[in-house]
C-alpha cells in the first residue's frame, strides 16, 4: 500500500506549478541525557574549574584554569558566535607562580559594555587572594586587581561564584575557614557586593540559620529566579566521621533583599553514608517555577548487592562466585552464589554496564532463554564453577552428571553441553567426546572449563581418577556438540590426593601454545597434599612442562592458587607453610615456565607468613597485576618496581560496607582504570559486589529538579552526565530554547581536562543544506537500505575533528537524520516524512580557494544488519514466518515488537536454523521465499511489501504531463526460462538399505555346554535400527564328544521390534548358541572308569605257562579314553549376523517453472537451478520457481523513466501511467525510486524535484 | 540620495551603477513531455552577488574601500535605497585600473572600479 497524503498535499502533487519544501533534522537516537560529552582540547595541558554563563549578545562564555606547564599558567576565557557555532579560546595569564583553585564569571550590566567580568581565588608564592579581571566579549583584559588577599595562604576556603543581581550590581560568596583557638573554629560563608565590578563592599558573613559555623560549607554557587529571588546553593558538612571522612549534602538559602538577609537552610540531597556525597551545586532556571540543580556525587566505591534490579536471586543469594570483563562490549558478566567460596549454590549470572552500573540482564533457571535446571538445589548446585571470557559465561556442575552451559550475553543465547546421560535430571548425552571408557563416561567430572574466545572454542577438563581429557567444542556448535580432545593424561603423572581434593583451573595460553592444567590445595580444609601444574602444547598436546614440589622444590608445596598468565610469565597465590624448607615463601609466587624458575613476591605494606592472596589477575598491558586476599583487602604489585600499592578500607575509608576486607574475585577495566573485586564471605555482614577507580575517588554529575507550585518540591532525576570521572559540571542554558549547555572537569586517568555537551534539540540543517547539490533519497526493493545524500555548507563545522565547532557532533557517524518533503500551499506548509536514517558517510576536504562543503550519506537502520552475525540463531520448528522475522529483529537490534509490522498473505511454517550468517541474509531468505522484500517504511518501522505483477495499482497518472523522459531498458535481464527449484520435505520417512552385514559374534563353549542367550545390539551407542536379521555362521565346534552326543545348534531371534519401548525397536536381536550338555556321559564315563577297576584281567593258566585276558585294563582304558574325549570337548564360534539397515531420510522435492513461450521463441532452454531450503513442499518450491521466474520475465520489462515527484510514490509500488508515444496505460512496479530536489542557486534555474523510477512494465 | 555606507565606511560618492538590492525568486522550470514543470522555492537576497561600480575614483577612496575588503570581516551595507534596510555582507572582489593621463599622476585616481558584495542576510 502505498502512501496517504494528506488531501490538500496530495492535490498539490499533481499541480505544474509547486511550492517544494525540504526539512533534514539531525537528532539523537537516544536521549541526551545522561550526556556523553565532547573534548574542548585535544591537548595533554590541565584544564580545570570551568564556569559558564549565557552572555546577552547569545554568546557562550566560559572560563577555566589552563596550565601548560609550571610557568605558563592562563585564565582560559572561551566564547563563542552569537549563533553559538564555533569556539574561540583567548589564554589570560595570571601571575608567574600562580594558580587557580576556583573561576567565576558574570557579565557586565554597568556601563553597557558588555563586557565579562572575572573573579577568583589565586595562589601564589606568598599569598592566596580572591582577585578580578574584567575582559570584552573577545577576551581583551581591560582591568583587573586584587579584591581580598586572605589570611593565610594555608586558609582553607572554598568559591568563589559570582553573580550579576537584576539592579545591575554584583554579588560575590565565597567560604572561608576563620581560626579562633583550635577547638572552636570556624567555617563562614562571606560576600562581597559591588556596583562597578571594581570597588568591592565587604566581606560580609553570610547569616544563614540552620547550620553551625563548626562545619564547612563548600562550592557556593548563586543564582536569581525570575521572581527576583536569589538563591545560594553550597555542600555542607552535615557530619564528621571517626576517621576525619564528611557527610555532606547539598542545601539552598534564599534572599529577597539583594543577599542582605538570608533564610533558613534547606536540604536537598539525602545521602546518608561517608562513602558517597554530594558537593559543587550549581543551578539553572529553565522556566519559570522549575529549578535545576546540579552537583557532583563523590563516590569513595560503588556497591552492587543483593536487592539490586536484576540481581539473581533463585535463593537468596549475595556474594560472588565468579566474574570477568568484557572490555570490548564493556559489561561485567557476575555470577552470584549462596554459601561456598567460590563455589556454592549456584543462583545466576548478571550482566552489568559498568558505565551506568545497573544490571541489563540476568540469566538463571527462570529466564528466557533459561539456565538449565542441572545447576539448582538439590541436583548439580553445590561447587559449582563459572569461568568467562568476552561476551561468554561457562557455568558447570561438579558432579558425574557432567551438565555446562554456556550463555553468550550479547546475542541473549545459553548453549546447554550435556556430556552423559542420566534421566533423572532429564540429561540426555549431546556431546561426542572421547571419553576412554565406560567408567570415564559416567564416573568423571568437570574439573575447569575456560572459553577462548578469540580462538572460537570452549574447553573443559574432565577428570576421573586422576585421569583426565582436555577437549574442546567450537563456540558455534548448537545442539549436537562434537568436541575434540587434545589431551588424555593418564593418572601416573599426579601427585596423591590431586583427584579427590584439588581445586583445578585450566588456562588455553594460545600466544605462548600453551595449555595449562593447575592442581591446588588452596587451604587447609583441602588437605594437605602437594599441588602440581602442567604445561602442554597447545598445537601437540604434548606435555611440555611439569612443576610440584617433588619435582621442584621451590614450587609452592601446596600449589598455585588460581593463577593467571601475564607476558610468559604466570602469577598465583601462595598458600603458606612453615614446612618442607618453604618458610620463607610467601605471597605471591611467579613462574617462568621457560626457565623453569619460581620467586616469590612478598607483600611489602606488612609483615605476614600468610597473606591469604586467593586471586590474581594481569591489569591489562600495564605490566602489574592486581591480587586480592581474603584477609587483607587487595594490592597492586607492579612487576618493573616490585612494590605493592595496598587497598583496603583503611587506604581508602568506607570503601566496602563494614569495612570488609575480605576480597576475591576480581576484573579489571584498563580503558578507566576501574577495579571490580567481589567481597565479603558467607556469614560476612556485608558481601557483594564493588567497583572503585585505582586514582580515586569516583565522580558523577547528577541532578535535581525543583517544582513550585505553594512550595518547591525536589526530585531526584540521576545522571546528567555518563561516566564515572566527570563532575563540576557548570550550565549555561541557550537564550532560544533554555535548552542545556554543560561544561564539567574530566578526569582520564591523571590527565584533566573540560568537556562539553548539549542537551539534545533537534536541530535543522535547513540553513546550512548547500544548493550546490541536490537532496536524494533512493529507496530499492534490492535489499539495500535506503539512501539519503545531501551537502551541506560549513563543512568545517560539521567536521568532528573541529573542537572548537559547537555543531561537531551533528552529523558525526551514526547520527539520527530525519527528511520530510512537502509543499507550501497558501502559504500553509504541508509535509510527508521521508525517512529516517542514520549517518554513514561524511566527506570533506580543505584546500585552500575551496568552500569546504560536507557531503553526506545516511542510510536507514538496515544498514547495520549485515554486521549483525547471528553466531546461532533459535532452532526454529513450525514458526510463523513473520514471527521468526519479529524473533530475530528483536534478539539482535534494539527494536522492539511493536516497531515490525511484517504480514505475509502467502505464509507457511518455517522449522530452520541459521549458523554462521548475519542478520541481514537471513531476513532477506525468509523474504525472497515468500515473494516479499522487507524495508523500512517512512515512519521507521519494519515492513514487507509483496513483489508482484497482480498488485492493485496504487496511483494513476492519467496523462504524460508529468513524463520527463521514458526509457526501455533490459539491460539486467537474461535469457533464463526455466526455473528448478530444489529442497526437501521436513518430516521424515522409513527408508531400508541393502542387506549387510550388521556385526559379528564369536566365542567358545566347553563340555560344559548347555543354552547361552546373547543380545546382539547393532552399533555401540545402540543407535542402528536393523530389520530381518540373519545369522551366518562362519566357524562351529565339532569335537568327537559333541558329534557323539549331538550337533551344536545356533538361533537367531528378530525380537527387538516387539519391544513397548519405541526406543528399542530394530535395535537388537538375540543369539541363542545351545551345545550339548556332556555332564551326563561324563559321569557314565567316570562311572564306568571307576568301575573297570574292578573288572579284573583274566589270567589263563596252562602247563607251562599262561597268558592274561586284559578285559579290565581294555575297559579301564576306554572309559579313560571316554573322560578324556568329554573333558577335551570345546570349541569356538564365530558368527556374522546381516540385515537390512534401516534409516529415515526427508524426501526431495521440487517445483519447476517454464516460460514456454520465450524457450519456442529462442529455440533454448536456460536453466537456473537452486536449492530453496525453506520449501518443504512441492507447491513451496512451485511458488519460488513462480516469483523466481516472474523476476526473470519482468526483468526483461525493465523501464526507466523520470517525472515530476510525487509524494505518493514509493518503492514497491505499483503505478499506472500513459506511454508516452501510444498514450495506452502501462503498469509499471517500481522497483527503485530516487526522488531529487535541488534548490536553485541565486540567478540559476538549475533547480528541479524529480522521481527517477526503475520497475518492471507488468501489462503489454 | 544619502551616501551609502559599508561597515563603518561611508562612499564619498555613491556607485554609479548598482543593481537594485531586493529578494529574488528562486525558481526553476523542467520540461516534461508535454508540459512544463515550475518550481518556486519563494523569494531571499541571500546568495545575492551585487555589483558596485565607479567610473572613477579617488585613490584614496579606493585604498579606504579596499582596507575595508583587506580586512576580510563581515560587514553591514546599508544602500541608502530608501527601504530601510541593511544587509550582511562579504566583499567578494574589490578592484579598479590606474586612471593615467598627461596630467594625472599615477596615484591620483582610480577607473572602472568595481566591487562584488555577496549579500549573506536582511539585518
Amino acid at each position: 500500500m502505498s502512501l496517504v497524503l494528506n488531501a490538500t498535499l496530495a492535490s498539490a502533487m499533481d499541480s505544474e506549478t509547486r511550492y517544494p519544501l525540504v526539512e533534514i533534522i539531525s537528532k539523537e537516537w537516544a536521549a541526551s541525557i545522561p550526556m556523553d560529552g565532547q573534548y574542548l582540547d585535544t591537548t595533554e595541558n590541565l584544564e580545570q574549574h570551568p564556569s559558564a554563563i549565557t552572555l546577552s549578545t547569545g554568546r557562550l562564555a566560559n572560563v577555566c584554569y589552563y596550565e601548560i606547564d609550571a610557568i605558563n599558567r592562563y585564565i582560559r576565557y572561551r566564547y563563542t558566535d552569537v549563533d553559538r557555532t564555533v569556539f574561540t579560546d583567548v589564554d589570560i595569564a595570571i601571575g608567574s607562580g600562580e594558580t587557580v583553585n576556583d573561576i567565576s564569571l558574570c557579565e557586565l550590566a554597568t556601563a553597557a559594555t558588555g563586557n565579562i567580568g572575572i573573579v577568583y581565588i589565586s595562589t601564589d608564592g606568598s599569598d592566596r587572594c580572591l582577585k578580578y579581571k574584567i575582559i570584552t566579549p573577545l577576551g581583551v583584559v581591560v582591568s583587573s586587581n586584587t579584591i581580598r588577599t586572605l589570611p593565610s595562604k594555608t586558609t582553607w576556603c572554598s568559591g568563589p561564584f559570582i553573580l550579576t543581581l537584576a539592579d545591575n550590581s554584583y554579588l560575590l560568596v565565597f567560604s572561608e575557614f576563620q581560626y579562633i583557638d583550635g577547638e572552636n573554629d570556624h567555617y563562614h560563608l562571606y560576600k562581597y557586593t559591588s556596583a562597578d565590578f571594581a570597588t568591592w563592599t565587604g566581606p560580609v558573613e553570610l547569616s544563614i540559620s540552620g547550620i553551625t559555623d563548626t562545619m564547612m560549607k563548600y562550592n557556593p554557587s548563586l543564582i536569581q529566579i525570575t521572581t527576583g529571588q536569589i538563591w545560594l546553593w553550597f555542600a555542607y558538612v552535615d557530619s564528621i566521621g571517626p576517621n576525619d571522612e564528611e557527610l555532606i549534602n547539598i542545601y539552598y538559602s534564599t534572599s529577597d533583599d539583594n543577599g542582605s538577609t538570608w533564610a533558613e537552610a534547606i536540604k536537598v540531597t539525602a545521602y546518608s553514608t561517608y562513602n558517597t556525597i554530594a558537593i559543587h551545586p550549581t543551578s539553572a532556571q529553565k522556566v519559570a517555577d522549575a529549578i535545576y540543580m546540579f552537583y557532583t556525587e563523590r563516590a569513595v566505591s560503588l556497591i552492587m548487592n543483593s536487592g539490586a534490579t536484576g540481581w539473581p536471586e533463585v535463593i537468596p543469594s549475595n556474594h560472588i562466585g565468579a566474574m570477568h570483563f568484557d572490555s570490548v562490549n564493556r559489561m561485567l558478566y557476575i555470577v552470584v552464589v549462596n554459601g561456598g567460596d567460590t563455589t556454592g549454590y549456584f543462583s545466576g549470572v548478571a550482566k552489568i554496564d559498568v558505565d551506568n552500573w545497573e544490571i541489563v540482564d540476568h540469566w538463571d533457571i527462570s529466564s528466557v532463554p533459561a539456565i538449565g535446571s542441572q545447576l539448582t538445589y538439590p541436583k548439580n548446585c553445590d561447587f559449582f564453577h563459572a569461568y568467562g571470557a568476552g561476551r561468554y559465561t561457562v557455568v558447570f556442575g561438579p558432579t558425574m552428571y557432567k551438565y555446562a552451559c554456556l550463555i553468550d550475553g550479547e546475542a541473549d543465547t545459553i548453549t546447554h553441553y550435556y556430556f552423559n546421560t542420566y534421566g533423572p535430571w532429564g540429561m540426555a548425552q549431546n556431546v561426542t567426546w572421547d571419553s576412554q571408557s565406560a567408567g570415564f563416561l559416567e564416573y568423571s567430572k568437570i574439573r575447569s572449563a575456560v572459553v577462548d574466545e578469540t580462538g572460537g572454542k570452549i574447553w573443559f577438563v574432565i577428570e576421573s581418577t586422576s585421569s583426565f581429557v582436555v577437549l574442546s567444542i567450537p563456540l558455534s556448535s548448537t545442539d549436537n556438540h562434537t568436541s575434540t580432545t587434545l589431551i588424555y593424561q593418564d593418572s601416573s603423572i599426579w601427585s596423591y590426593g590431586i583427584e579427590t581434593n584439588a581445586e583445578w583451573n585450566l588456562l588455553v595460553v594460545p600466544e605462548r601454545d600453551w595449555v595449562i592444567v593447575n592442581a591446588c590445595f588452596s587451604y587447609a580444609g583441602l588437605g594437605g597434599y602437594e599441588g602440581q601444574m602442567l604445561i602442554y602444547s597447545l598445537s601437540g598436546a604434548a606435555l611440555y612442562k611439569s612443576f610440584s614440589y617433588t619435582e621442584e622444590p621451590t614450587f609452592p608445596y601446596f600449589g598455585m592458587r588460581n593463577p593467571c598468565h601475564y607476558n610468559g610469565k604466570i602469577y598465583g597465590g601462595v598458600r603458606y607453610t612453615g614446612s618442607y624448607g618453604q618458610s620463607d615463601y610467601r605471597g605471591m609466587a611467579v613462574l617462568d615456565p621457560i626457565l623453569g624458575t619460581i620467586t616469590y613476591k612478598r607483600p611489602g605494606w606488612a609483615s605476614y607468613d600468610e597473606y591469604d592472596i586467593r586471586h590474581v589477575c594481569p591489569m591489562g598491558t600495564e605490566n602489574k597485576i592486581f591480587a586480592t586476599s581474603e584477609l587483607y583487602g587487595g594490592s597492586i604489585f607492579d612487576i618493573a618496581s616490585e612494590a605493592w600499592t595496598l587497598y583496603d578500607n583503611d587506604t581508602i575509608l568506607n570503601l566496602t560496607p563494614e569495612e570488609n576486607n575480605r576480597f576475591k574475585l576480581i576484573a579489571y577495566d584498563s580503558t578507566n582504570q576501574f577495579l571490580f573485586i567481589g567481597f565479603g564471605k558467607p556469614m560476612d555482614a556485608s558481601m557483594g559486589l564493588v567497583t572503585f577507580s585505582i586514582h580515586g575517588d569516583i565522580k558523577q554529575t547528577h541532578y535535581y529538579t525543583g517544582a513550585f507550585t505553594s512550595s518547591w518540591a525536589w526530585t531526584n532525576q540521576d545522571e546528567l552526565i555518563r561516566g564515572f570521572a566527570d563532575y563540576d559540571a557548570s550550565i549555561a542554558l541557550d537564550p532560544d530554547n533554555a535548552s542545556i549547555y554543560a561544561f564539567w572537569e574530566r578526569l582520564d586517568v591523571d590527565e584533566y581536562s573540560i568537556k562539553w555537551d548539549r542537551e539534545g534539540v533537534d536541530f535543522d540543517l535547513a540553513p546550512y543544506i548547500s544548493r550546490d547539490t541536490a537532496i536524494t533519497c533512493r529507496r530499492s526493493i534490492s535489499g539495500d537500505p535506503a539512501r539519503l545524500t545531501f551537502a551541506t555548507s560549513h563543512g568545517h563545522l560539521f567536521d568532528p575533528h573541529n573542537t572548537e565547532s559547537l555543531l561537531n557532533p551533528y552529523l558525526v557517524k551514526g547520527r539520527k537524520i530525519t527528511l520530510r518533503f512537502g509543499e507550501r500551499i497558501s502559504n500553509t506548509d504541508y509535509w510527508q516524512v521521508m525517512g529516517t536514517f542514520l549517518v554513514t558517510e561524511q566527506q570533506i576536504s580543505y584546500q585552500r580557494g575551496q568552500y569546504p562543503i560536507m557531503l553526506i550519506t545516511a542510510e536507514d537502520r538496515t544498514n547495520m544488519w549485515g554486521n549483525l552475525l547471528a553466531v546461532a540463531t533459535p532452532e526454529y520448528a513450525n514458526t510463523a514466518a513473520e514471527e521468526v522475522i519479529a524473533d530475530l529483529i528483536e534478539d539482535y537490534t534494539d527494536l522492539e515488537s511493536g516497531d515490525v509490522n511484517v504480514v505475509f498473505t502467502n505464509t507457511e511454517p518455517l522449522s530452520y536454523q541459521w549458523i554462521e550468517v548475519d542478520l541481514k541474509t537471513i531476513l532477506e531468505d525468509i523474504c525472497d521465499r515468500f515473494g516479499y522484500y522487507l524495508r523500512v517504511d517512512v515512519d521507521d518501522n519494519i515492513t514487507a511489501k509483496r513483489i508482484s505483477n497482480v498488485n492493485a495499482v496504487d496511483h494513476t497518472y492519467l496523462n504524460i504531463a508529468p513524463i520527463i523522459s521514458f526509457t526501455p531498458d533490459d539491460r539486467y535481464s537474461d535469457f533464463t526460462n526455466r526455473v528448478i527449484v530444489m529442497s526437501e520435505e521436513n518430516t521424515e520417512i522409513d527408508v531400508t538399505y541393502p542387506e549387510e552385514r550388521i556385526t559379528q559374534l564369536n566365542g567358545t563353549y566347553t563340555w560344559q555346554g548347555g543354552t547361552v542367550t546373547h543380545k546382539v545390539w547393532y552399533s555401540n551407542d545402540r543407535s542402528r535400527r536393523i530389520q530381518d536379521p540373519r545369522l551366518s555362521v562362519l566357524q562351529t565346534a565339532c569335537s568327537i564328544a559333541f558329534q557323539l552326543a549331538g550337533e551344536v545348534s545356533e538361533e537367531l531371534q528378530d525380537t527387538s521390534p516387539y519391544e513397548a519401548d519405541v526406543n528399542l525397536q530394530y535395535k537388537y536381536c538375540l543369539v541363542i548358541v545351545d551345545a550339548p550338555d556332556l555332564t551326563a556321559y561324563f559321569v557314565a564315563s567316570l562311572a564306568g572308569l571307576i568301575a573297570s577297576y574292578f573288572i579284573p584281567d583274566t589270567v589263563l593258566t596252562f602247563v607251562f605257562a599262561g597268558c592274561t585276558i586284559r578285559v579290565g585294563s581294555y575297559i579301564t582304558a576306554f572309559f579313560t579314553y571316554a573322560c578324556l574325549n568329554i573333558l577335551a570337548a570345546q570349541g569356538s564360534y564365530q558368527y556374522e549376523i546381516w540385515g537390512v539397515p534401516m534409516g529415515k531420510i526427508n524426501r526431495s522435492i521440487q517445483g519447476q517453472w517454464d516460460d514456454t513461450d520465450h524457450q519456442t521463441q529462442i529455440g533454448h532452454i536456460i536453466t537456473k537451478k537452486f536449492e530453496e531450503p525453506l520449501c518443504y513442499t512441492i507447491a513451496g518450491c512451485q511458488f519460488v520457481a513462480d516469483q523466481t521466474g516472474l523476476i526473470l520475465q519482468l526483468q526483461r520489462k525493465r523501464v526507466t523513466f523520470e517525472k515530476i515527484a510525487h509524494l505518493q510514490d514509493e518503492d514497491g509500488d505499483t503505478i499506472s501511467l500513459p506511454h508516452p508515444i501510444t498514450g495506452q496505460a502501462m503498469k509499471v512496479f517500481i522497483t527503485d525510486l530516487e526522488r531529487s530536489m535541488k534548490i536553485s542557486e541565486q540567478g540559476t534555474n538549475n533547480g528541479y524535484f524529480i522521481d527517477k523510477i526503475e520497475g518492471w512494465v507488468l501489462n503489454g | 540620495m544619502a551616501k551609502m555606507s559599508l561597515g563603518s565606511y561611508v562612499f564619498p560618492h555613491n556607485p554609479s551603477k548598482m543593481s537594485i538590492l531586493k529578494a529574488k525568486r528562486i525558481t526553476a522550470s523542467v520540461e516534461t513531455y508535454s508540459s512544463v514543470a515550475f518550481f518556486s522555492w519563494g523569494t531571499t537576497v541571500k546568495g545575492i552577488k551585487l555589483k558596485l561600480q565607479w567610473p572613477f575614483m579617488a585613490a584614496s577612496t579606493f585604498a579606504s574601500i579596499d582596507a575595508l575588503c583587506m580586512a576580510d570581516v563581515e560587514l553591514v551595507l546599508n544602500p541608502q535605497d530608501g527601504s530601510g534596510k541593511t544587509y550582511t555582507t562579504e566583499i567578494l572582489s574589490f578592484d579598479g585600473e590606474y586612471h593615467v593621463g598627461l596630467a594625472v599622476a599615477a596615484n591620483s585616481y582610480r577607473k572602472n572600479v568595481e566591487m562584488e558584495l555577496l549579500i549573506k542576510a536582511k539585518v
